[in-house]
């Protein structure tokens, strides 16, 4: 999502610096598609957000919870207990964003 | 620079400025020293009052991103060239979204004070050359855009008084360097967070404000809007299309791009910045405080997009840049056109507020740096007091400031826009591909953050030395001579895929770290650190 977030602003300052015919189209009156564009990276923005808060909510942090009510082992004790629980956590979606 | 003998204000509203000014200073610098630390504890001085609500952190990252060069610089960069201006707009908030979603959880999970402290926990083999290293990086970053934030404040007293002379502009850098030392040394993170809130609440407020008056002025037409900017810059529907500025060739679409790329990427690692995302203690306040940052920021670039077109559509293009030829007296030209002087000596008190509150982020974060990373773990190996700790960073401080204070009286001059470019730069190209690295890539270790981060610093400032800016150009440090055979101003464009190139060579040629130390670290970004 990153990806798509910052790439489609990178995407959006080429287009406008290599093809002004498509960007200077007129949608109405003076809002060319250009500028229509410059709105929607905003809109994206917030959609992003949106999806990330609700994906963090519903699927890291019970995750999380989960790895909190187990005992933590320090560094050098034990580190079968450490495993574990990682390898669930990544078959549950870690990092598909 | 042509200047009227009157700049921008008449004598009331200059006069009404500094009163205002005057007047926030004080409330700020009493609570500073109420709120300031009293306990001697590092962890207060760094990180201030942890249990804030998300509300109130969220204003205070804003503040610490919003600069004066985004209220007056970018506005005027609007009013100036229209469509690009705007893109430059866009991609100031679009940098949020890689902080919400790459940084910001892993970072404050793993983290103490510094970066060195979440690099240290990642790579225990080779910690104190990294350290170094970072805080080398740190240093060069905040002190690139503290003397900006200075050197800007001498442009905006240019915008009163005209051309200022040599004791003026001595005087008005020192005291303003001087109020930020004591924030910074003082105050520390309380201090600094407390006048962050103030300034982001009266950055916004004013900004709106200003924003829905020009809206008002076209009674709620943005078609109209955008006609009048369009007729009144004297370039037609030119204005409205990409290309104004950058346009002219493969290689200003090029610096364009590069410019864009480092402000995107370099956000997510500005120390400041950085600073602000470890200091909530629960993972999910510090969720909320990024998406209010993110929507705040939203909301004050849209507002200085129309600022800018209103400053176009009400004031003209000519008398914009007839006052300022870069055009940083925009906003405060269409607030004289709009509210008279009183709305001018608000905005432009404004100005000074934010430049005093950046510049005390900055400040602190290099005095962070110093104290915690270069003096806590490389000079005393870990074994200092933290009294002792506390000392030197109060110390640092003031160090920095000074140094600012000496660089910027030297380089008055130069463009601030340049200044901060450039930080911004060395930041993406030196610290983020080491921070994502760290974050995110299993085998890497010490040889590899060695190798991004010096490589990172040395080609973005050896790129800008043999670029345009430096020589070849009327418009550079040292016209006469030449030698820039680096067409583009800004390096963003190949210093950071070259940071990132040489933090992947040090891995693969350096020693690798213990097998099981990322796997601790991974669970540590997620379940974040035991005291917490």
């Amino acid at each position: 999502m990153t990806v798509i977030g910052v790439g489609g602003f990178l995407l959006y300052v080429l287009l406008s610096s290599f093809t002004p015919g498509l960007m200077n189209s007129s949608l109405s009156g003076h809002l060319t598609l250009g500028l229509a564009l410059g709105l929607g990276q905003f809109v994206l923005m917030a959609v992003i957000a949106r999806r990330y808060v609700v994906h963090m909510r519903t699927r890291v942090d019970p995750v999380v919870r989960g790895f909190r009510c187990q005992p933590r082992s320090r560094p050098g004790e034990s580190r079968q207990r450490l495993t574990e629980p990682q390898t669930s956590h990544r078959t549950e979606g870690y990092r598909t964003w | 620079m042509v200047t009227t003998a009157a700049g921008v204000g008449d004598r009331f509203s200059l006069q009404l400025t500094f009163l205002l000014f005057l007047s926030v200073v004080v409330v700020t610098l009493f609570t500073a020293l109420l709120t300031a630390p009293q306990r001697d504890e590092i962890s207060e001085f760094y990180l201030g009052n942890r249990t804030m609500t998300p509300l109130r952190n969220g204003l205070a990252m804003c503040g610490d991103y919003i600069s004066a060069a985004t209220l007056l610089g970018s506005t005027g960069l609007v009013a100036l060239n229209g469509y690009d201006g705007l893109l430059y707009l866009g991609g100031t908030a679009v940098a949020w979204t890689m902080v919400l979603l790459l940084i910001a959880e892993p970072l404050r999970n793993a983290g103490k004070f510094t970066l060195g402290d979440t690099l240290a926990l990642r790579l225990p083999q080779g910690q104190r050359p990294v350290r170094l290293a970072l805080s080398l990086c740190t240093l060069a970053v905040t002190t690139l855009y503290l003397v900006a934030q200075l050197v800007g404040s001498v442009a905006l007293l240019t915008q009163f008084t005209g051309e200022p002379s040599a004791t003026t502009r001595t005087l008005c850098v020192a005291v303003i360097g001087t109020i930020v030392i004591v924030y910074a040394a003082i105050g520390g993170m309380p201090g600094a967070t407390f006048i962050q809130v103030v300034k982001a609440v009266m950055v916004i407020s004013g900004v709106t404000v200003t924003a829905v008056l020009v809206l008002h002025h076209y009674h709620w037409n943005i078609n109209a809007l955008l006609g009048a900017a369009a007729d009144n810059s004297g370039l037609g529907t030119r204005f409205l299309e990409p290309g104004l500025r950058y346009g002219g060739s493969t290689t200003s679409k090029l610096d364009f791009f590069s410019l864009e790329l480092a402000i995107v990427l370099g956000l997510a690692a500005l120390p400041h910045i950085m600073m602000r995302l470890l200091a909530p203690r629960t993972v999910s306040v510090l969720r909320s405080s990024v998406v209010w940052a993110m929507g705040l920021v939203g909301l004050v670039c849209l507002a200085a997009g129309i600022l800018g077109l209103g400053a176009t559509a009400v004031v003209g293009r000519e008398t914009i840049a007839g006052t300022d030829r870069k055009g940083d007296a925009a906003v405060l030209l269409l607030a004289h056109a709009l509210g008279g002087g009183i709305l001018t000596a608000l905005l432009s008190c404004l100005a000074f507020v934010t430049l005093l509150a950046v510049a005390s982020g900055l400040t602190l974060a290099a005095a962070t740096s110093l104290a915690h990373d270069l003096y806590g773990e490389v000079i005393r190996k870990g074994r200092a007091e933290q009294t002792e700790e506390l000392l030197v960073a109060r110390l640092a401080a003031v160090v920095i400031g000074v140094l600012g204070i000496l660089l910027a009286l030297v380089s008055w001059g130069a463009n601030t826009a340049t200044l901060a470019f450039l930080a911004f730069a060395i930041a993406a190209s030196a610290l983020l591909p080491t921070l994502v690295y760290t974050l995110f890539w299993r085998r890497f270790n010490a040889t590899g953050a060695l190798l991004s981060l010096g490589g990172g610093l040395l080609s973005s400032v050896l790129l800008v030395i043999f670029s345009p800016v430096v020589s070849s150009t009327p418009a550079s440090l040292y016209p006469d001579s030449d030698f820039a055979w680096f067409p583009l101003q800004n390096p963003g464009i190949v210093s950071i895929p070259a940071g990132f190139l040489l933090g992947w060579l040090g891995t693969v040629l350096g020693r690798s770290e213990a097998a099981d130390t990322y796997d601790e670290f991974e669970v540590r970004t997620l379940v974040g650190a035991e005291q917490s």
